[in-house]
């Protein structure tokens, strides 16, 4: 099979927002986001998102977010994520000139790789928040994620399963396979900035550092294993106020 | 009675013992022999600190000894092919410190310092009195040719598969391009999103991807990788000596000074199709050995890469070999 782009890897978010909030009047929203996880690493996402902007300066605006992250690869869809989760924003004042709100979300997250080690389903979670400070259609904030996964079932490659044979040692050795428990634990945190543009859309910009607590390695060591310290987001947010 | 219970406790501990024994414990990466006490293995002092090292040999101690290190991605598994050495030398493999199946070690000690010193530490165990022929593959080698700069009276043979360039210049060209694109490299760069190299195991274990990362292309056809068998990889060994060569980013270092000093006889390999491959080694590294008896050579091995033991052993025995001189 031909690879899909001449970069062999297109990685497909689509981040399905599914409402109703909890606003009487939900307006759907369109994003499309290029966005680097790790350095180079590209995805473009599509967010579909039913929440109340309605009540934009108002106590809250809150709505399920549902979004599917997959990768196409030459091999096929190698890797998928699934994610259920849940958004509030909460306005924390409102100083006339300018709106102090604070974005929270948290939501479950599962999904699947299949690679040169073998195939990995990941059960984990997800929690982050966002204070932001919004005027005259721009906004300033401070992401801080957390990404967990608790469970890990995983079947080793027949590659994986070659490095246990000829063992030199007299002990019983058999690769991991089944339900495990890695210790995963990634912390974000970065700036972002948003800002409409000719009442078409808005402009989404934001990155920063990441990090694994307790990791063997530090700072840009982990690179070449894919484990990059920073982190970035561009993307494009289209909204459709059609309210229902 | 009572004097027979205590008996019938102890059999009983001892077939649970013995069930616990047999049963297979499931692992992300092989034990190390820090980890299992049945791994042939060497206790060392380096630098002052004990270093259990996991060790193979073959052949007649009383023959000349022969060195051969593991590059790094690797472990002795695939070079026990050097056992056809046996016949007159006697062969000596081990994994250096953090890599392969031996004993695991902070960063702090996994330096260029310590590589060398542990392979002084070995000499005074395997031959003590006489120089050893010394072989290193890839990062090995570099070790290897720091070492014959320290200790030229220590080595009579020095064979250098493949080294990187002993000075940044010489990397400046397309030897360290990388594609950071492969479907490899963005595989693990998601998982490795996720994080899990809190432990050696973990580590090791996504540090196994890079076999098959194809991020860097040191081979004949990069959509047919030759085989590369290993027990296990150290991941904190590589991170660590590929971060000792950069300085605010770029390659910076220099492992040129002693080398010019080396009057053993030097064998360069380079095989046909790597960036660092046998014209790579003729322009940059030959000539740093100006003192080497007799005049230092390079071999191209033709129809290989870097992985130039599974790609085409037959004549690279045979190079080498002829060059040690023995049948």
């Amino acid at each position: 099979m031909k690879p899909l782009l001449s970069a062999h890897t297109l990685f497909l978010v689509c981040l399905l927002g599914i409402g109703p909030g909890l606003s009487a009047q939900p307006d759907w929203s369109l994003q499309v986001m290029l966005s680097a996880r790790s350095w180079l690493s590209l995805e473009i996402d599509a967010e579909l998102k039913l929440i109340d902007t309605t009540r934009y300066s108002g106590s809250f605006r809150s709505g399920l977010v549902v979004p599917v992250f997959l990768i196409v690869q030459d091999q096929g869809w190698d890797t998928w994520e699934f994610n259920l989760g849940w958004r509030q924003i909460l306005t924390g004042a409102d100083l006339g000139w300018t709106v102090w709100n604070l974005d929270a979300e948290a939501g479950l997250q599962i999904s699947h790789q299949s690679q040169n080690l073998g195939q990995f389903f990941n059960l984990g979670g997800y929690f982050r928040v966002a204070p932001e400070l919004r005027w005259d259609g721009i906004s300033l904030s401070l992401p801080l994620v957390w990404k967990t996964q608790w469970l890990t079932n995983y079947t080793p490659s027949a590659w994986v399963r070659s490095t246990f044979e000829d063992y030199p040692g007299s002990a019983a050795i058999s690769p991991s396979e089944g339900w495990l428990v890695f210790n995963a634990n990634l912390l974000q945190a970065g700036l972002g900035f948003s800002a409409s543009l000719a009442d078409i859309g808005h402009l989404l910009i934001e990155g920063g550092w990441q990090g694994t607590p307790g990791s063997l390695l530090g700072g840009f060591d982990g690179m070449a294993i894919g484990e990059w310290p920073f982190w970035g987001r561009l993307g494009w947010r289209q909204s459709f106020s059609k309210g229902f | 009675m009572k004097d027979l219970l205590l008996p019938r406790w102890v059999l009983l501990l001892g077939i649970f013992l013995g069930c616990a024994t047999l049963t297979e414990k499931p692992r992300l990466v092989p034990p190390t022999v820090t980890e299992d006490s049945s791994l042939p293995a060497q206790n060392l002092m380096v630098k002052g600190q004990p270093l259990r090292v996991h060790v193979k040999t073959f052949g007649n101690p009383a023959n000349p000894v022969f060195f051969v290190m593991p590059g790094s991605l690797s472990d002795l598994r695939v070079y026990q092919i050097f056992a056809s050495f046996q016949t007159s030398l006697f062969v000596v493999l081990w994994d250096q410190a953090g890599q392969g199946l031996s004993e695991r070690v902070p960063a702090s000690r996994l330096d260029f310092d310590h590589m060398v010193e542990e392979i002084r530490a070995m000499k005074q165990v395997y031959s003590p009195s006489q120089p050893v022929r010394l072989l290193g593959h890839s990062w090995s080698a570099v070790f290897a040719g720091l070492y014959a700069a320290r200790y030229p009276a220590d080595v009579s043979h020095l064979i250098l598969l493949e080294p990187i360039g002993f000075y940044s210049e010489a990397m400046k060209g397309d030897q360290a391009q990388i594609n950071l694109f492969t479907v490899g490299y963005l595989d693990m760069a998601w998982s490795g999103g996720k994080g899990a190299a809190v432990d050696h195991d973990s580590l090791d274990f996504q540090t196994l991807s890079m076999l098959r990362s194809k991020v860097r292309n040191f081979f004949k056809d990069i959509d047919n990788l030759p085989e590369w068998p290993v027990w296990r990889v150290g991941g904190l060994a590589l991170m660590t000596w590929e971060a000792l060569l950069l300085k605010n980013g770029v390659w910076d270092y220099d492992f040129r000074p002693g080398l010019n000093q080396f009057g053993g006889a030097v064998l360069l390999v380079g095989s046909e199709y790597s960036p660092i491959g046998a014209s790579f080694q003729t322009q940059w590294n030959k000539p740093l050995f100006p003192a080497a008896t007799p005049p230092a050579q390079v071999y191209k091995l033709e129809d290989s890469g870097h992985r130039m033991l599974t790609e085409n052993w037959a004549d690279l025995e045979t190079a080498i070999k002829t060059f040690l001189g023995v049948p």
